[in-house]
């Protein structure tokens, strides 16, 4: 009777420690934002153009690996493509980046829009469905440990993405904005993208110019 | 029998009704965070600014829903509704912040500085899939453009906060804190940045 006993205590133990260990996998921890090496750009392909007094930095993360590692999804799998942009404004006016109305084309020029950040989060999180099967697969102890990463791993991925999402969009004369705007692409046409169409617009008069980066 | 599963039919839908939200609109008061907002730029307290009404920057924007909350058993969508326009809960802010920080604020005849605002996104809603713990998401997003006398642009700047609260099982309560803070971060942001004490010193 106590034999069996132990056996149920040690069977519990095991499946609480297998279960707590696959729940700490599901974590979101790429890379931070100011990690992308000179390799990584060249791997992702980066893009310098001056244009109306500013010079555009463009990198466009398309690679599978690098993907991954800054804003942990499969570019393929998520039909996104993550582009990081600098805009550094030398001019004597007061600019706006406007990621609604700027778009990526492929080389036949069909263009594909960018998405809000919040949609660029939903689709992160669909393609990182996995994360919460493991309730299911390990019954009321998986479920609790995996209700608490489950939060914890979109919390986590959230706080990421707005924290590397573009910004300032108004820029100032003399200064510069950073980080990613996120573009709704099919997988079947994401290696035929070879241009980014950046709008900006000019919050006096709300007139807008569309400068375009070849890779 | 029949009367039985008649009383079971009645019973069932009175759960279902009250465990789903019977009300779907949260009204909220005013949003007035505490701001802590220090005069770093070492204004005389003789710069004078004015302010233009805050304008939504879409015009699909509506003017008083400032969120939505999942509520009950089910968690049933709920829209957060404020007293008070979106645009004016931003700009009570900002002035409130620009007094705490030594400006004198003004008519627009008598202004040395005009503070223009556009407000993109003052939004709280919830994570909650009823899968797993649950937290309150707030997003506030407004261009702040200051103008002087001569109508060039002094200063400008995005404010864009995102803040998520803790997770916990029921996180509707959460939801204006969530938000007020995100507020209160976005305002004391304007006046930690030295660029914009330096526009006030040219």
């Amino acid at each position: 009777m106590r034999f069996n006993k132990a056996i149920g205590d040690f069977c519990c133990v095991s499946l609480f420690i297998l279960t707590s260990l696959l729940a700490g996998c599901a974590t979101y921890s790429p890379a931070e934002r100011g990690e992308l090496t000179p390799a990584d750009i060249l791997k992702g392909k980066e893009a310098v153009v001056s244009s109306e007094s500013c010079e555009f930095r463009v990198v466009i993360l398309k690679d599978r690996d690098l993907a991954k590692r800054y804003v942990g999804i499969d570019p393929a799998e998520s039909s996104m493509i993550p582009v990081f942009m600098r805009i550094a404004n030398s001019g004597n006016r007061l600019i706006k980046l406007d990621a609604s109305g700027s778009s990526l084309l492929t080389a036949a020029g069909e263009p594909f829009q960018s998405l809000t950040i919040d949609e660029a989060i939903e689709k992160a999180m669909r393609s990182d469905a996995e994360v919460v099967g493991w309730g299911i697969a390990f019954g009321t102890v998986g479920a609790i440990v995996s209700a608490s990463n489950t939060a914890s791993t979109n919390k986590s991925l959230e706080e990421d993405y707005h924290k590397k999402s573009f910004k300032p969009n108004l820029i100032n004369t003399e200064s510069s904005g950073e980080g990613l705007v996120f573009f709704h692409v099919p997988p079947e046409k994401q290696e035929f993208i070879n241009a980014a169409v950046i709008q900006l617009l000019d919050p006096t008069s709300n007139e807008t110019k569309k400068v375009t980066v070849r890779f | 029998m029949s009367s039985f599963k008649f009383l079971f039919f009645i019973l069932f839908s009175c759960v279902l009704f009250f465990t789903s939200g019977c009300a779907q609109t949260l009204r909220v008061d005013s949003i007035n965070p505490d701001l802590n907002v220090a005069n770093t730029g070492n204004l005389s307290g003789n710069a004078k600014v004015a302010f233009e009404p805050f304008k939504l920057a879409s015009k699909n924007q509506e003017e008083n829903l400032i969120g939505v909350a999942k509520i009950g058993a089910f968690n049933s969508e709920a829209q957060i509704v404020s007293t008070e326009k979106v645009s004016n809960i931003v700009a009570s802010a900002v002035k409130r912040g620009f007094r705490d920080a030594g400006f004198n604020l003004v008519d627009s005849g008598d202004a040395d500085f005009i503070v223009t605002g556009l407000v993109e996104k003052f939004w709280v809603d919830e994570y909650a899939t009823g899968l797993s713990f649950e937290y309150s998401k707030a997003s506030v997003r407004y261009d702040i453009i200051i103008r002087n006398r001569q109508g060039a642009t002094a200063w400008a700047n995005t404010l864009d906060v995102f803040m998520a609260s803790e997770k916990s099982v029921d996180t509707t309560a959460n939801n204006m804190p969530t938000l007020s803070l995100a507020l209160k971060d976005s305002v004391e942001a304007i006046f930690k940045d030295q660029t914009f004490w330096n526009a006030f010193q040219k």
